[in-house]
C-alpha cells in the first residue's frame, strides 16, 4: 500500500492511497494518520481510486482515524472506492458513519 | 479432460507455519485455484478478504505463547464451485460463535474491530466449525456466483 499526500486544499490535506489494505498494511494508515494529526492536521479527503482491495483490517484502521478525527472536531472524508473495496464499506456499514463522496471533486467542492 | 480426472487433480493442500508473513502464499494457493475454476475477477476478491479474515485470526490468537501450523485442504466442487478447509491445532476458537456488529450504531459507539468474522460469513456461501481432537476446523464453501 502507497499513501501519498496529494496537496493541501484549502483547510483540508489530500491524499491517495493505492494497492491494498490489508492485515499487513492496515498498521501504515494509522501511523500515517497520527502523523498529520500530531502536525495540527483536522480535516482530510482521501481518494481511495487506486485502491484495490481492503479487509477488516484496512476498516478498523479508517475507523480509528475517523473516530480520532471526529474528537478533534475535524472531518474525514472518502472518495471514489472502487467497485469491491465500495461494497466492503457498505456491507461494514461503512457508508453509514463515513462521508464517501463519488469523485475527488465533489469531495473537494463540499 | 474428463471431469473425473481433473477433479481427482483439484484435491490440493498447504501447510505452513501460521505467520503473518506467509499469509500471501495462502491466499494465492486459494485464488490461483479459484482462477483456474473459473472464478469472475470480482468473486476472487472476495474469495481474497474470507481467507484473509479467516487467516488472521487464526494466525493472531491461535498460538498465543509458541508457534504452530496452519493447513489448507483445498477441494474443486461438482459445479466448478470451491470447499476450503482451514486447519489449525491452537485455541479452540468457534467464529460462528462471534456476534454481527451492530450496523446502525453511530461513528463514535461502532467499536473497533469484530467484522472480520461478519465479512467471513458475508461472502462465503456456507460456513461450518468443528473440533477434530484437538484440531479447530473450519469449512468454507464457495460457490462461482453469489446466489
Amino acid at each position: 500500500m502507497e499513501i501519498k499526500e496529494l496537496k493541501s486544499e484549502g483547510e483540508a490535506l489530500v491524499a491517495t492511497l493505492s494497492g491494498r489494505m490489508d492485515a499487513m498494511t492496515g498498521g501504515e494508515f494509522t501511523d500515517q494518520m497520527g502523523i498529520w494529526i500530531e502536525a495540527g492536521l483536522e480535516n482530510f479527503i482521501i481518494d481511495c481510486s487506486k485502491l484495490d482491495y481492503i479487509s477488516s483490517a484496512g476498516l478498523r484502521a479508517i475507523l480509528m482515524a475517523a473516530k480520532r478525527i471526529k474528537s478533534l472536531n475535524g472531518s474525514l472524508q472518502l472518495a471514489a472506492l472502487q467497485e469491491s473495496v465500495n461494497n466492503v464499506f457498505s456491507i461494514s456499514g461503512f457508508d453509514k458513519i463515513i462521508p464517501i463522496k463519488e469523485t475527488l471533486e465533489d469531495a473537494l467542492n463540499q | 479432460m474428463p471431469s473425473t480426472n481433473s477433479e481427482q487433480i483439484a484435491n490440493d493442500y498447504l501447510e505452513l507455519a501460521a505467520t503473518l508473513k506467509n499469509l500471501p502464499l495462502f491466499m494465492a494457493f486459494v485464488t490461483d485455484r479459484a482462477r483456474q475454476s473459473g472464478f469472475s475477477s470480482k468473486r476472487i476478491a472476495e474469495v481474497e478478504l474470507v481467507i484473509e479474515e479467516a487467516l488472521v485470526n487464526i494466525i493472531d490468537y491461535a498460538y498465543p505463547d509458541r508457534e504452530g501450523w496452519l493447513r489448507l485442504n483445498l477441494k474443486t466442487g461438482a459445479e466448478g464451485g470451491l470447499k476450503l478447509e482451514i486447519k489449525d491445532r491452537g485455541v479452540a476458537f468457534n467464529p460462528l460463535e462471534i456476534e454481527d456488529p451492530d450496523l446502525r450504531a453511530e461513528l463514535m459507539e461502532r467499536p473497533v474491530g469484530g467484522l472480520g468474522v461478519f465479512l467471513i460469513k458475508k461472502f462465503s456461501d456456507n460456513l461450518f466449525w468443528k473440533q477434530q481432537g484437538d484440531e479447530n476446523c473450519l469449512t468454507i464453501i464457495f460457490k462461482k456466483r453469489h446466489a
